[in-house]
């Protein structure tokens, strides 16, 4: 089993009652931001030295949901703080960006890392499309147009011009190019089954977040796992991610306390302030294609929103307790799902940062030693298959 | 827009051709399929006189003494640039039109202004790729759209003689043509590759080749487009054709206004 710590660098003090997105940027400090993002980028690399084997964040706007409006930027000062962790940004919201960017950026990332990076192919959450105002009707075919571009400008050796639907290029040639041949390893969303078989049918690691239940997650990858053998290969237990927030205390019910006040920050706060801009792209647009799509989204949100610490705990759903407890959900969700990756999320909304530092100290020294060695396969490489 | 179907007498023979458009003229040359005229012919057209030759052979034209090489052919294809356009122009050249197109730049220098080469035949080292599989395999790696397909009045048997046994008349099937490939320096036009994200007749080693040898060569990826690109995407094709018709090596330079937000 292999581990990636996962940083949302949320804003966590947060204490304005808004519930309109985008949120005024004069609660935003600067001044206390450059303490948090310290703060953030000492503990993402300290998660090396806990024994992780990826790091990583994602791209947000326009909220204190996560400040890495450009995780690359975060990814760029993890490769300087640290040596053999992959760095995993998952990750740029492809639709919303110009895709040579991407494949220029994520190129330095690799180089500079030393061939350590892992790549997020993501699509995004509904409301982001307002911040870089696309349409979200076209979120899907920018994403197949701009994931196939970015290979090619991956791991093409001559210069090329890319006349697209979405995109016009009529000369490309990056420098640099990956240190990872043919290009490094490409993650995308298992949020539903749809997008899982999107990423089969890519080649794509197959990342699953916060799912509701670990039978919704085994039908997710079930999904990935025949559309992979549709178009011809055969995933392992390394192709497949799975997030999880994660609390590890000195005893079961300090983490629950812990993680009860963080998910309540995180649901009442974090995630409030954009669910009215969510409820506008998805009901009055075509983000989700199909309604039953559309319908499990929602309904993951709520039940996230209602169930409690103990239900979630019940339900395989949250990595919580003291480190022989962890061990054991760990096992067991591996069991259930056959995943060769936990990533674990780690900084919950506001959940003190000494807090979070203890639980990846307990991580080291009572839960990594016991999982380690769980079947996790070889680590993802791509081919030219894949491009 | 009514391409009208013609014929010239020339030394060796024979040649039917159609021809429509109005502006600067473009000599098209045909896949080993035959001519399939389609929206690209017609959206090209609306800015240039296109000559569409039909290959001696295909689609029920006679063949021609002495034409029996690619390189005779487009000696042939010479003839007719003299005698029908009366001077120079731009060439595209599809699949095996191609593989003809480049025989003719390298023949004849003197009469190809800008080349085309739309997913060219004739460069498969190995023997990569190829038209050698059963009619619907080989169908769904010709067009990636078949609702696309213009409407084709041929026989479908007549379709299958021109691929299965016509142009080999020419060529014998020989994958890669090494002459061809040895003279590739020659070629002095700025020439524009193009080939679809989905190609499977076609090895990507073919681009390699020509952008190895041609030296002033731009190769442009159309998405989502097989084989016949023009067919699966003609509004793509003719996008990145017309430009570089239009403006030649300044096609790498966007023109194009913002859109305007009133």
């Amino acid at each position: 089993m292999r581990f990636t710590y996962f940083h949302l660098m949320p804003w966590d003090s947060f204490s304005a009652a808004e519930e309109e997105w985008p949120v005024k940027n004069t609660y935003f400090d600067p001044v206390e931001a450059t303490k948090l993002y310290q703060t953030y980028i000492d503990t993402m690399a300290y998660a090396e030295e806990c024994g992780w084997d990826g790091i990583g964040c994602n791209e947000h706007h326009y909220s204190p949901y996560g400040m890495m409006n450009n995780c690359n930027l975060i990814g760029s000062m993890l490769t300087a703080k640290t040596k053999k962790a992959k760095i995993c940004m998952f990750g740029n919201l492809i639709p919303l960006l110009n895709p040579i960017r991407v494949a220029e950026e994520y190129t330095m990332l690799d180089v500079l890392s030393g061939g350590r990076l892992m790549t997020g192919f993501m699509r995004g959450i509904p409301h982001e499309y307002i911040a870089y105002n696309f349409n979200p009707d076209e979120s899907r075919s920018r994403l197949n147009e701009a994931t196939q571009l970015i290979k090619k400008a991956w791991t093409e050796p001559d210069p090329f011009g890319w006349e697209g639907e979405h995109y016009q290029f009529r000369s490309v040639s990056i420098w640099p190019r990956p240190i990872q041949q043919p290009h490094p390893p490409i993650m995308m969303s298992g949020g539903n089954e749809e997008s899982a078989r999107h990423a089969a049918r890519n080649r794509a690691m197959l990342g699953i977040n916060f799912i509701p239940s670990l039978a919704k997650g085994r039908e997710i990858i079930e999904a990935y796992l025949d559309e992979a053998r549709l178009v011809g290969w055969e995933p392992g237990p390394e192709h497949i991610l799975i997030t999880f927030h994660t609390c590890i205390a000195e005893t079961d019910q300090a983490a629950i306390d812990a993680l009860k006040g963080g998910v309540d920050y995180f649901n009442s706060t974090l995630m409030n302030v954009q669910r009215n801009a969510q409820q506008i792209v998805l009901q009055k647009t075509k983000f989700y294609q199909s309604e039953k799509n559309r319908e499990f989204f929602v309904e993951r949100l709520k039940k996230a929103k209602s169930r409690t610490i103990e239900e979630a705990i019940h339900d395989g759903t949250v990595l919580c307790g003291k480190p022989e407890t962890v061990v054991k959900q760990i096992k067991h969700a591996q069991k259930e799902l056959g995943v060769g990756w936990i990533n674990t999320n780690m900084k919950i909304g506001n959940i003190p940062n000494d807090v979070v530092t203890k639980g990846m100290e307990l991580f080291r020294d009572f839960v990594a030693p016991e999982v380690r060695d769980i079947e996790k396969g070889p680590e993802p490489v791509m081919s030219m298959a894949d491009v | 827009m009514i391409f009208e179907k013609k014929t010239v007498a020339l030394d060796k023979g024979e040649v039917t051709y159609f021809v429509g458009g109005e502006g600067s003229p473009v000599l098209y040359l045909h896949g080993a399929g035959g001519l399939l005229k389609s929206k690209a012919h017609e959206l090209l057209s609306a800015n240039h006189k296109i000559y569409m030759p039909i290959t001696p052979g295909y689609d029920g034209a006679e063949f021609l003494d002495g034409v029996d090489s690619m390189s005779s052919l487009a000696d042939l294809t010479a003839d007719f640039v003299n005698s029908e356009i009366g001077g120079s122009a731009d060439v595209i050249g599809h699949s095996f039109g191609g593989w003809h197109a480049c025989w003719l730049a390298v023949n004849n220098p003197q009469l190809v202004e800008l080349l085309v080469l739309e997913a060219p035949a004739g460069f498969r080292p190995g023997g990569k790729g190829g038209l050698a599989l059963p009619q619907d395999e080989l169908m769904k790696l010709l067009v990636a759209h078949p609702e696309k397909r213009p409407k084709d009045d041929r026989p479908l048997e007549m379709i299958r003689g021109n691929r299965d046994s016509v142009r080999l008349h020419y060529h014998g099937g020989m994958p890669l043509d090494e002459a061809l490939v040895a003279r590739l320096g020659e070629i002095k036009s700025s020439t524009l590759l193009v080939y679809g994200t989905l190609e499977r007749i076609v090895p990507i080693e073919t681009c390699r080749i020509l952008k190895e040898a041609i030296p002033r060569i731009y190769f442009n990826y159309i998405y989502d487009a097989a084989h016949t690109i023009e067919v699966d995407q003609p509004e793509r094709f003719v996008g990145i054709v017309g430009d570089f018709l239009e403006r030649g090596e300044a096609f790498l330079v966007n023109n194009k206004a913002s859109e305007s937000a009133a």
